[in-house]
């Protein structure tokens, strides 16, 4: 739980200052017919070429209803499923719509194996999960390549799982009765609330950060109690928790318009 | 916008602020027992002893003035267990200097065991269902089950009917 919170944490710093930096920084210059428009952050600073008397960006209306696919990659679950108490490989599918409405598909394994030090119990699972759900572009500017954006999830997974370590004592004769099991399964339903920034770093390759607020429907209840860790879920100490990721995207739509170009 | 940063690193140290773990004190869970007397609970004054039968380890050593017992359960990987109690009564005659009397009543309890884990950080346990309970007939009556699942709750597991020369 605590690697979680920590990551949350680290995510949500990040995210606060990603935001300040896009504030601060973005940049977008737009092709008119006379010269070359210019837009830092939600204003426009200068004009190159023949100045217009009007400074106007893109608007969502304008946008084709279908503006592409992305594909890509939770690389932040990755590094936690090799050092962390747990972590996911996961990749995704965002479709585009309008650079507003993104419906997306979230594939993945999540993965644990760990040992408390506490108890000296050791939880293992390697299950796939999936998610599917939607964003919403909540930027100014629908052609920058930059989104600030807000969504939900609906995640399920079926998995197995495995719990050993010291024996129990018995009260009355002292005998060891060994804790082992092995193939325990159960599946979870869960939802996501899900907060993030998504910046352009080159070309059509995408960075991006979210954070996500889970929460179970419901869970298969077994003779053995909660697993500790639920793939593409978390932390299953509590009735929700809060995870992120961090997302390696490639725009294919923004491979063929750079290869026009 | 700023306001939006400032909400998130807000949420942020809230978010890692602090974590508790609350695991039960003992993880050994235990049978408990009620006297009852007709349909009321009964308080019992006479003096109580509790053995396992085969084994001279004392679960429950001379209790009196009481209303309930804990007992232990044996635990058994493969599933199902019968302990088989021996409830040694000393009864008051009210009189002193005059030695009690004495009975025994055996108290057969059939259960199962399976193995519950709490999380990570707190140890695992193990859980009984009770499937059957029987007592012989001396000071004791009968025996009923009210609750069969012996975990951490603490609920009222057994009901042990005293006979009415015992109230």
């Amino acid at each position: 739980m605590s690697i979680t919170r920590t990551f949350a944490c680290i995510f949500l710093l990040c995210l606060s200052s990603g935001l300040c930096a896009q504030v601060a920084g973005t940049t977008t210059k737009i092709a008119t017919g006379e010269g070359t428009l210019t837009v830092k952050g939600d204003s426009v600073e200068r004009f190159q070429g023949v100045a217009f008397d009007h400074t106007r960006v893109p608007t969502y209306k304008e946008q084709p209803l279908f503006c592409g696919v992305s594909v890509g990659a939770d690389l932040a679950g990755a590094l936690m499923a090799q050092v962390a108490k747990f972590g996911q490989y996961e990749a995704q599918a965002r479709f585009n719509f309008k650079q507003r409405y993104f419906p997306v598909v979230e594939i993945g394994v999540g993965t644990s194996n760990h040992t408390s030090d506490r108890t000296n119990q050791t939880y293992k699972v390697h299950s796939p999960y999936f998610r599917i759900g939607g964003d919403y572009n909540f930027a100014h500017n629908p052609v920058s390549g930059n989104r600030i954006y807000g969504g939900v999830r609906y995640g399920f997974s079926s998995f197995k799982y495995e719990i050993s370590g010291p024996s129990f004592i018995d009260p009355i004769d002292g005998s060891a009765m060994p804790l082992d099991l092995q193939g325990v399964h159960s599946s979870m339903h869960w939802g996501e609330l899900v907060a993030g920034l998504e910046g352009r770093l080159w070309r059509f390759i995408h960075l991006g950060w979210s954070v996500r607020w889970k929460f179970r429907f419901k869970q298969k209840d077994n003779a053995y109690g909660n697993p500790y860790y639920v793939p593409g879920y978390g932390d299953n100490t509590d009735g929700s928790c809060f995870g992120g990721n961090f997302c390696l995207l490639i725009d294919i739509s923004d491979i063929k318009n750079s290869k026009k170009h | 916008m700023r306001k939006f940063v400032l909400i998130l690193a807000v949420v942020a140290c809230c978010v890692s602020a602090c974590q508790n773990i609350s695991c039960p004190l003992d993880n050994v869970v235990m049978l408990k027992m009620s006297m009852y007397s007709g349909n009321e609970k009964a308080r019992v004054l006479d003096t109580l002893t509790v053995t396992l039968e085969g084994r001279d380890s004392v679960l429950v050593n001379r209790i009196y003035n009481f209303d309930e017992v804990q007992l232990p359960l044996r635990q058994n990987a493969s599933g199902e267990v019968t302990d088989t109690f021996l409830l040694h009564w000393s009864l008051a005659t009210g009189e002193e200097g005059e030695t009690p009397v004495r009975v025994t009543d055996t108290l057969t309890v059939h259960h199962g065991c399976t193995v519950h884990f709490e999380s990570m950080d707190c140890p695992s346990s193990v859980f009984h269902h009770l499937i059957d309970a029987t007592c012989s007939r001396g000071l004791a009556d009968s025996v009923s089950i009210n609750n069969p699942a012996v975990d951490y709750e603490h609920y009222e597991n057994l009901r042990l009917h005293l006979s009415p020369l015992s109230e």
